[in-house]
């Protein structure tokens, strides 16, 4: 009874201590991180899924992400920041389903009010979601397919970025970013760009990319263009050479733009999105790599929303999203058209945040794409699996930010 | 005369077209313009505003100094009431971006009203403010 005592004052001692070191954000960043130089934060986000396709007869639960957030505030112009996140509840056993990865570390130095610097893991400011990505700030349990395929959102990569904003016109932002390039050895016929992201791994310093946009806001409207050129070979010359690649900063380039509109009423509520990913020596890569790599990606999507609850912390809405996206949509001549990345979507459902925390959302997407190219099947139906060019699937969510 | 027909049509919606583009092209160069910005230093914990710099039009004026973290947003509400907003985003702490129709944080894509009320998560809670007392032609915030 005495060493369970003892125990307890040893814990609620140790409780004490650690609550007087970390702060919650509700305690520090919103009051006490302005008064104190010297300040830890404490937060996160994270979503819940259950998908069931009609069609495939499939149905799947996961935790899809659980991410705390830990910043400190070493004085009034630098802090740090950083979001660790876990995919897929665990990673054990060898299995590669997980994901436990750094989804953001950076250093952040105020230069003014106005601009600051980040230097580290972060994240470009490169469409709507990469940026902005907290489930309680989209629509649908899932992330729009064209800023999950085509801008690999969350896209990260090491650097240093200059953001500012303008103070002769209200509203307008603008930043330029030096990051690390792509490796194209990591580009595959399905997922774009994605699986080329070093996402602060070990990345090849000797491709780099520069990124910028512009970001201006009136009233209820926020317009963005922005722009992405960087190398994707990531080699010295000889092992280039060796590959017929164009080494170098921006050998082997990638280049990619974007523009979206955003309008967030009261009531209604627009986002439209648009992209094109451009790989000029997508047929080098695919005679180094073999990885059927497009010239050119397209994708595009428009959303429309309207909120039928709009209190001060209670909102319910409604939504629908049309998204088109075509992995394929310029190939070189040594690449082969594969009709199931020439994909559209129609997806329609609510979303209802009882607090602007906590979101539960149910939506519904028809999908419709090409056929499967039997030059890409190595082992035909029976063996394969029967792929259905329209897919019509049920999602549930549930997320939080705090 | 019918080819004649189609060229007027065509050419009145066209001047149609032009004239609505041109009125949304200058509504959205007027929005444009900069807003008041004024560098007021605090004495005794407080900072005096002139009255007078809300005349023309402006319902938003800046306030900024060295010793401030964040600007301060004082805005005249449509009761003619005023309201010194602290221009941090209540989610992360970032610095908000002001313009003549709300407040925005490039971090995570919350927004605010004029009146410091979340617009858009996921900031949850609403701008803090200073207390502001109109005093003559002065408004004085209290630090």
């Amino acid at each position: 009874m005495r060493t369970v005592f003892v125990l307890l004052c040893v814990f609620v001692f140790i409780s004490m201590e650690a609550t007087s070191q970390i702060i919650t954000r509700e305690d520090s960043l919103t009051a006490g991180l302005i008064a104190k130089d010297n300040a830890t934060v404490l937060s996160g986000y994270g979503s819940f899924n259950y998908q069931n396709n009609f069609t495939t007869e499939e149905s799947k639960i996961n935790v899809d992400r659980v991410v705390l957030f830990v910043g400190h505030k070493f004085n009034k112009k630098i802090s740090f920041f950083s979001e660790l996140e876990l995919e897929n509840a665990r990673i054990a056993n060898g299995q590669t389903e997980g994901e436990f990865a750094l989804e953001q570390a950076f250093l952040k130095f105020d230069v003014n009010k106005r601009s600051y610097i980040s230097a580290g893991l972060f994240i470009p400011r490169i469409g709507i979601i990469n940026e902005n990505h907290l489930p309680n700030t989209f629509n649908g349990s899932l992330r729009p397919y064209v800023e999950t395929l085509i801008i690999p959102a969350t896209w990260r990569e090491l650097g240093v970025g200059y953001y500012t904003s303008s103070k002769r016109i209200p509203g307008l932002n603008y930043s330029i970013a030096v990051i690390n390039g792509l490796n194209s050895s990591g580009f595959s016929n399905g997922s774009g760009i994605k699986e080329g992201r070093y996402e602060g791994s070990n990345a090849s310093a000797s491709a780099v990319a520069i990124t910028g946009a512009l970001l201006h806001y009136r009233g209820a409207l926020r317009t963005q263009i922005s722009g992405y050129y960087g190398g994707s070979a990531g080699l010295n010359s000889r092992m280039a050479d060796s590959l017929q690649l164009n080494s170098g900063a921006f050998g082997t380039p990638v280049g990619m733009g974007e523009i979206n509109v955003q309008y967030l009423g009261n009531r209604w509520q627009f986002k439209g999105l648009a992209t094109l990913v451009a790989l000029p020596d997508a047929r080098a890569i695919n005679r180094a790599y073999a990885n059927n790599t497009a010239e050119q990606i397209f994708g595009a999507y428009a959303e429309v929303a309207y909120n039928f609850i709009k209190s001060a912390n209670r909102t319910a809405r409604v939504f629908a999203r049309y998204e088109v996206l075509n992995m394929n949509f310029k190939l070189p001549d040594n690449a082969i058209y594969n009709g199931t990345i020439d994909q559209q979507y129609l997806i329609a459902g609510f979303c209802f945040l009882p607090i602007s925390g906590v979101i539960i959302k149910a939506d519904y997407t028809y999908r419709t794409s090409g056929d499967v190219n039997p030059a890409l099947t190595i082992s035909p139906y029976p063996q394969a699996l029967p792929y259905f060019t329209q897919q019509h699937q049920l999602n549930v969510s549930l997320g939080y930010s705090f | 005369m019918n080819s004649s027909r189609r060229e007027f049509l065509r050419k009145s919606c066209g001047l149609c077209a032009s004239l609505a583009g041109s009125a949304v092209l200058l509504s959205y160069l007027q929005s444009c313009a900069p807003l008041l910005s004024l560098e007021l230093e605090p004495q005794n914990n407080r900072i005096q505003v002139p009255l007078d710099s809300f005349k023309e039009g402006n319902k938003v004026v800046l306030v900024t100094n060295k010793n401030q973290e964040f600007d301060i947003a004082v805005v005249q509400l449509e009761d003619q009431k005023y309201k010194a907003l602290i221009l941090e985003c209540t989610h992360f702490s970032n610095q908000l971006v002001a313009t003549k129709t709300g407040f925005f944080c490039n971090a995570h894509g919350s927004s605010f009203h004029l009146d410091g009320s979340v617009n858009n998560a996921p900031a949850q809670n609403n701008l803090k403010e200073y207390k502001l007392i109109q005093e003559e032609n002065q408004l004085i915030i209290y630090l």
